[in-house]
């Protein structure tokens, strides 16, 4: 009978990482511990807070409730993956967060960018239901919501504007 | 190709081995053989915080129940929706067939955790646990469950989930079983109309596990009269269970305003649950039956306003 693997490979942030670990590894402590991208925070460690939202194949998880064996072999992106055009720019749901006031200590705002950048990819012009929705797994704790409303509100204009002006497949191959 | 394989610099507390089954019979086997420590994983959702909880000490063995061929995804058939037990919450949320033709369990995994929760989280671990969200509403949905366990051999068994529920009650339910799927009972809906509402309540607005739940299904004809009533209650970590007395009050009759009173006294009546350090016993039976006789109201009163 067969038992996984402890050599574990994925890719994070387009790079490609392998490890030797435990298969039931927490991906929080892959990530955190292992491959230093300490921008995923630790706060509740049982899937109610979001501080450690990452992205696997896309899909927002919980990282704390991730176990290293679930995502092997995937594409993790971690806030440390995310920027704009250039590698040294803000992603525009980042410029958004900080023009709107969408934090004050800003543990949460890595899992909120994250979230964000889902529901986004999923839905570019999302109502207030559906932007509570989509972040309803995310805590803050001293923020109060209305920045972070309105951060999603202008991350999703900055999004479609910067998706309009981006030359198209085609014009490219032209 | 040179290859930089690190080695993780923390060690894990707990580390365990985790077993990647061929078939059903291997899973089964190995959950024989460590028994106690072993456990099987579909989405490991519920597990995990069971384990950061101090709940449940973490497992030696964990069972993979993905590496089983067949135990994801839905299908239909004239009669019937199958849902394989590794469908995750997010999928059973968006399906159309379950949308159709059970839709307060479509809407039950709609409220269940957060997105992030449901991209992981299966529908078999949530009946697995016995207090998941979407068990009241299997109950109105006359749902039946695929198991497979070890005897002498292995048996495959089909177990009406209420049956199930009053296994799980009478704590002889087999721990070596694996749920392999749910099925649903297509219903014709021909010169009546249906109706189903999933009420939860949870601690705060935002997402939560719940206190109490609802759910409600019924059939209702031109005349007014219902029929095939089912209602269920459940939530929190009490068992579900159908509200047989309310069902009987709605059966055969017509819609008529006091039944909303009446309904909502016998819920609280009915429903057996229980008090923790958050909600007493006596506020989650007024809750379900003031969720119950809300959702009545607002479904009948939408039915007239659409007429
Ligand atoms: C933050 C948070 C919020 C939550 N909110 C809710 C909520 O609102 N409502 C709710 O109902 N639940 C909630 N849950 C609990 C849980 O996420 C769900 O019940 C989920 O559906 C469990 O599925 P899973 O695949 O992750 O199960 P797992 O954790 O993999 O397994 C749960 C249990 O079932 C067993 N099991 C799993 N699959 C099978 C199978 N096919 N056959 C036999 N045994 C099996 C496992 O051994 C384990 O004992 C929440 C959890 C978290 C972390
Ligand atoms: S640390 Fe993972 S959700 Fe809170
Ligand atoms: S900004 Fe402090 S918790 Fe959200």
């Amino acid at each position: 009978m067969k038992t996984t693997n402890t050599t574990w490979q994925a890719t994070v942030n387009r790079e490609h990482r392998e490890l030797q670990i435990d298969p039931s590894r927490r991906l929080l402590d892959i990530i955190r511990g292992d491959l230093d991208l300490t921008g995923t925070k630790v706060s509740c460690e049982i899937g109610r807070c979001g501080a450690c939202m990452v992205l696997i194949d896309g899909e927002p998880v919980n990282s704390c409730l991730t176990m290293a064996y679930q995502c092997a072999g995937k594409e993790i992106t971690t806030i440390e993956g995310l920027h704009g055009e250039h590698e040294d720019q803000l992603h525009p749901i980042q410029e958004a967060f900080l023009e709107e006031g969408g934090f004050q200590c800003g543990y949460c705002t890595p899992g909120m960018i994250i979230s964000t950048k889902a529901l986004l990819d999923q839905n570019p012009l999302p109502n207030d239901h559906e932007i509570k929705e989509g972040l309803c797994g995310n805590l803050c704790r001293c923020t109060g919501y209305g920045g972070i409303m309105r951060a999603v509100q202008s991350a999703a204009t900055k999004c479609q504007q910067q998706d309009t002006q981006l030359p198209t497949q085609q014009q490219i191959i032209r | 190709m040179e290859m930089n394989i690190e080695t993780s610099r923390i060690p894990d507390p707990f580390p365990c081995q985790v077993w990647e089954p061929a078939d059903m019979e291997e899973a089964m086997m190995i959950k024989r053989q460590y028994g106690a420590n072993a456990a099987f994983v579909a989405g490991g959702t519920l597990l995990r915080t069971q384990w950061e909880g101090g709940i449940v000490s973490k497992h030696e063995h964990l069972i993979r129940l993905d590496t089983i061929a067949d135990l994801r995804g839905i299908d239909e058939s004239d009669q019937h929706i199958h849902i394989g037990a590794l469908t995750r919450l997010r999928e059973c949320g968006a399906d159309m067939y379950i949308a159709n033709h059970g839709a307060t369990l479509y809407e039950a995994c709609r409220h269940i955790a957060a997105p992030s929760i449901r991209n992981q989280a299966t529908i078999g671990g949530n009946i697995a646990s016995a207090v998941g969200d979407a068990i009241p509403a299997l109950l109105v949905h006359n749902a039946s469950l695929h198991w497979a366990d070890i005897g002498s051999k292995v048996d495959l068994i089909q177990q009406d989930i209420v049956d199930w529920l009053d296994v799980v009650k009478s704590g002889r339910r087999s721990l070596d079983a694996i749920l392999m799927g749910i099925v649903l009972e297509k219903q014709s809906t021909e010169h009546q109309q249906e109706i189903t509402f999933f009420r939860k309540i949870g601690r705060r607005e935002a997402f939560t596990p719940s206190l109490v739940t609802v759910a409600f299904r019924a059939m209702v004809d031109p005349l007014g009269h219902f029929s095939q009533v089912r209602i269920a209650a459940g939530g929190g970590s009490g068992i579900a269970m159908r509200l047989s007395r309310c069902e009987q009050l709605l059966e055969g009759n017509r819609y008529h305003a006091e039944m909303i009173t009446s309904i909502a006294l016998l819920a609280s009546e009915d429903f057996v649950t229980y008090s923790d350090p958050f909600a007493s016993e006596q506020y989650r039976q007024q809750t379900a039956g003031n969720l119950l006789a809300a959702g009545l109201w607002e479904s009948i009163h939408s039915q007239i306003e659409r007429r």
